[in-house]
């Protein structure tokens, strides 16, 4: 695959404080990658300078193989799906989805087709002749898409698409615009501050902190193999352990975290005896089994600790665990430990590759 | 479209306000500039050594019959401030309580005064205040006075005309600060066990002071400088300082005596906004200075998104 | 005690309307003096006025400096209003002070700074330095309400505008014209109010052949006060005024001005 969209170095400061930080990424024609990370952190700003709203101070935007930093956003021929929808409030359904072709100065009958077209794939060819207001969050947002590509972009940009919407549509609504990408294999970069929406519509993710990104993945890679402890937080839960190197090598590391005795983690390079590493558990790996169960497995870690609160979600039971001094947190899904009671003794387990290392100071 | 680009946005900037700002600048600030240079002009057939550029103001400020009427103004704005004040704060209450078409009309009816010529208002008072006039009548009527009194023409008809014509301000800037009070805090305040009066008085009525301190301010000045509305209703002997200022132009033909005379005025009503505007920004400075003892960590949460 | 708030408020709305009533009611009376109440109704004074050359020519050009200060007002506000939303900078503080203080300053101070500097100029006693007085006074009130208009609007829509291959004229035009239309009608008519009751900067600036009719209104009051004619063209000002205001409701949630402050 060849890349689409390439963001290269893309640095801006407003005084001292730095906005973007050499961002840099692509995306492979019919790919959608999402860009992760809590408020103030700059994906939003890099929507905008793709977008053509604002200017980097350096860096290169390139759109099949032609930079386009010197082009207005007019001329740069993406669509938009705003935060708000930003549908025109004084035009009709139709007017809003006919605004980008009439622009481009198509002839009534195809702007006529095409509007037909867009609302058709989004099943709101009905409310043509509709307000913006008279329809629901969930309508107005399938309305921005398809006004979206309706002009048929070479690059299509959704900024934070469910924040304006309840948690149940929200849900449903990344489903349907999920269905609606699929088919039109159009390069796409979406923004989102929400780990499960980027895992759930993106093929590569993109996790960003303070103007910079912390690495690129597909989900699974991301959410398995943070390179980092603000990646691991902010993807996912994860118990947090300190640890010293004991020995490390190509087939593990072997490692003591105090309070828990001795550990065996998933390899990783470049460790030697004494390093100081932060180890990450992620609690839905964690199982649970009676103190007194016979029976230790090779591949596994085994901690012995007592059940100190039991919170029931539903879909799933919290178990807070004290081994020692340290706490831990165990999910378990439905009822498997309605046989425990607190302050039993219990053992945690888990597996050998489920134990990440991640060097300290690597924050 | 935002900060960065600093020439190209200047740029687009200036030639947005390029145009307005010859026209301001002609039109509005070459006038006033002038004004003021004249004002500071030497008098004329007053040559020689005790001739300067304040000579106008020591004489004006020299002249007891000027001071008796700038003493007049300042004393009558005053009283048409605070009765403004009085009068007024009930009527925003239910203005910032009203809804729909009643809030619409409620607005009609204050901006009436406002838009209508002051000169159709004042006319109006002296219709309803004059001799045969229905205020006359009303008091005969229910035996208050047995006789015709003289209503116009005395102090108390130019605060009655000014109170009308300049309540709105008070009004609308008393009623937008009511509005933005949150009404939980009423409501919390009555669950600690506050009563109505005093909810009103500790939580509410704190809250819609600037908004009485801007409606204070704008009556204050604005009276200041009425014009029709104390020629009218206080006949020739309570003039205004504005009147003055006429009088001095249009009849004496001395132009740097009426500048004189204006800038003086203006010093005294935007001298009380100077005033405020400084307390605003002493209080405003305090905050600062309390703020800088937060923790820099509570501030950056504040510059959150860009 | 809502009650006695709405009452004491109706009662304060009849203090404000009363001189306007007066007028209005006075205009009826069929003595040939101005007596209020009416005794009698008639529209004779009425009638009379359109036989009344000057009422007329001031009537005139009352309106027509009102429309064309009003447009003018209108015209330098836009661009102002625009230039302070789309670019934040402190020199916007500059430009603020400059376009809103005609509003705030003492009109005779106004009134008579414009005759000293326009009478040199040369457009002293003509249409043209009259409409410059207006015009100055005006464009306050049209900018700021052009400003509320343009708080209220969605500066994303004109993004989805430009993404969408507007150019950024047009996005304006087709975009953020009509999203602020209303803010530009209010402050017209606002401005136009301004213009039409004006009196300070107009004895100023009119001659014996160019007055406006709150002047021609406010110099007949001096000697003939009691002519139910002079109440008739003034209701007539009044009833103007009323027109324009709730027209200008009718389109305009003149509850925004709370959201001003």
């Amino acid at each position: 695959m060849t890349d689409h969209l390439a963001v290269d170095g893309l640095e801006l400061s407003f005084g001292t404080h730095q906005v973007l930080n050499r961002v840099t990424f692509s995306i492979a024609e019919g790919e959608r990658l999402c860009l992760l990370g809590p408020s103030g952190c700059g994906k939003t700003t890099t929507l905008q300078v793709i977008a053509g709203f604002i200017q980097a101070q350096t860096g290169s935007v390139t759109v099949a193989g032609r930079p386009i930093d010197h082009l207005p956003p007019e001329k740069r021929n993406i669509g938009i799906m705003f935060q708000n929808y930003a549908l025109f409030p004084h035009m009709t359904i139709f007017d809003n989805v006919a605004f980008g072709l009439r622009m481009r100065r198509l002839p009534a009958a195809d702007v006529e087709q095409r509007v037909g077209e867009a609302l058709r794939l989004v099943r709101l060819a009905h409310a043509a002749q509709k307000s913006p207001r008279q329809l629901s969050g969930g309508e107005q947002q399938r309305i921005a898409f398809a006004r979206a590509v309706a002009i048929r972009p070479s690059l299509l940009l959704l900024d934070e698409p469910f924040s304006n919407l309840d948690a149940r549509l929200r849900i449903e609504m990344r489903d349907e615009l999920l269905h609606l990408l699929r088919p039109l294999k159009i390069a796409t970069l979406m923004v989102t501050h929400d780990q499960e929406e980027a895992m759930a519509i993106a093929d590569r993710v993109a996790v960003m902190r303070a103007g910079r990104i912390e690495q690129i993945g597909t989900p699974q890679a991301v959410y398995s193999q943070p390179a980092n402890l603000f990646v691991a937080h902010f993807v996912g839960e994860s118990n947090v352990l300190d640890g010293t190197v004991l020995e490390g090598s190509a087939a593990g590391t072997r490692l003591e975290a105090p309070g828990l005795g001795s550990l065996n983690a998933r390899a990783s390079g470049g460790l030697r005896r004494n390093d100081q590493v932060t180890v990450l558990v992620r609690p839905e790996r964690i199982s649970l089994l009676p103190a007194g169960a016979a029976g230790r497995e090779p591949g596994w870690n085994y901690v012995p600790a007592t059940l100190d609160e039991v919170v029931f979600l539903g879909h799933r039971t919290e178990c807070r665990l004290l081994a020692g001094a340290r706490r831990l947190t165990a999910w378990q899904a439905g009822g498997t430990i309605e046989a425990l009671r607190l302050g039993d003794p219990v053992i945690a387990a888990w597996r050998h590759d489920d134990t990440l290392v991640v060097p300290q100071g690597a924050t | 479209m935002t900060r960065t680009g600093s020439a190209r946005w200047l740029r687009s900037w200036l030639l947005l306000i390029a145009v307005p700002l010859l026209v301001f600048g002609v039109f509005y600030c070459a006038p006033i500039a002038n004004l003021l240079r004249l004002s500071f002009s030497v008098a004329e057939g007053q040559t020689g050594a005790n001739a300067d550029g304040l000579d106008i103001y020591a004489k004006l400020l020299g002249d007891e019959y000027f001071l008796l009427i700038v003493w007049r103004t300042v004393k009558l704005s005053l009283l048409t401030t605070l009765a403004c004040a009085i009068l007024c704060y009930p009527v925003s209450m239910v203005v910032a309580q009203s809804k729909g078409w009643a809030q619409t009309c409620l607005f009609i009816v204050l901006l009436m005064p406002l838009m209508t010529s002051v000169t159709v208002t004042t006319y109006g008072w002296l219709i309803l205040l004059g001799q045969a006039g229905v205020v006359n009548s009303a008091l005969m009527g229910l035996g208050v006075i047995d006789r015709p009194q003289r209503l116009l023409q005395n102090e108390t008809a130019i605060v009655v005309g000014l109170v009308q014509v300049m309540s709105v301000f008070m009004v609308l800037s008393v009623a937008a600060a009511l509005q933005s009070i949150d009404s939980n805090h009423v409501r919390a305040a009555r669950s600690l066990g506050a009563s109505p009066w005093s909810a009103f008085w500790r939580i509410v009525f704190p809250q819609s002071l600037p908004g009485l301190r801007t409606g204070c301010l704008l009556v204050f000045s604005l009276s200041m400088s009425a014009y029709a509305t104390p020629g009218v209703l206080g006949g020739p002997r309570l003039k205004f300082v504005s009147f003055l200022i006429y009088q001095q132009a249009m009849q004496l033909l001395d132009w740097p005596r009426a500048a004189a005379m204006a800038v003086l005025l203006l010093i005294v009503t935007t001298g009380v906004w100077g005033l405020a505007s400084a307390y605003g920004q002493l209080k405003t400075w305090r905050r600062r200075q309390a703020e800088a003892a937060v923790p820099a960590f509570a501030q950056a949460g504040r510059q959150g998104a860009i | 005690m809502r009650l006695v708030g709405r009452i004491y408020a109706a009662l304060f709305s009849l203090f404000l309307l009363a001189p306007i009533i007066a007028i209005a009611g006075g205009s009826l009376t069929t003595t040939n003096y101005v007596a209020f109440p009416p005794r009698g109704l008639t529209l004779h004074w009425y009638l009379q006025i359109l036989q009344q050359r000057e009422s007329l020519t001031a009537l005139g050009l009352s309106l027509a400096i009102g429309a064309a200060a009003a447009t003018l007002a209108t015209l330098l506000a836009l661009p102002v209003g625009l230039a302070f939303t789309r670019y934040r900078t402190r020199l916007n503080g500059v430009v603020y002070a400059v376009i809103m203080t005609p509003a705030m300053l003492p009109s005779v101070f106004l009134g008579l700074a414009f005759l000293v500097l326009y009478t040199p100029m040369g457009i002293g006693a003509t249409p043209i330095g009259l409409l410059a007085g207006h015009v100055m006074i005006a464009t306050p009130f049209a900018l700021s309400l052009i400003l509320v208009g343009l708080a209220s609007l969605d500066g994303t829509l004109e993004h989805a505008a430009r993404s969408l291959g507007a150019s950024p004229f047009r996005a304006f035009l087709l975009i953020t014209l009509p999203q602020i239309s209303w803010s530009l009608a209010a402050g017209w008519a606002f401005a136009f109010m301004i213009s039409f009751g004006s009196l300070e900067i107009s004895l100023f600036l009119s001659t014996s052949t160019l007055v406006t009719l709150p002047v021609q209104i406010f110099m007949a009051l001096e000697w003939s006060p009691l002519d139910p004619a002079l109440t008739a063209i003034s209701s007539g000002l009044a009833i103007i005024t009323l027109v324009v205001l709730v027209v200008t409701a009718r389109f305009v949630n003149l509850e925004r001005f709370l959201k001003r402050a």
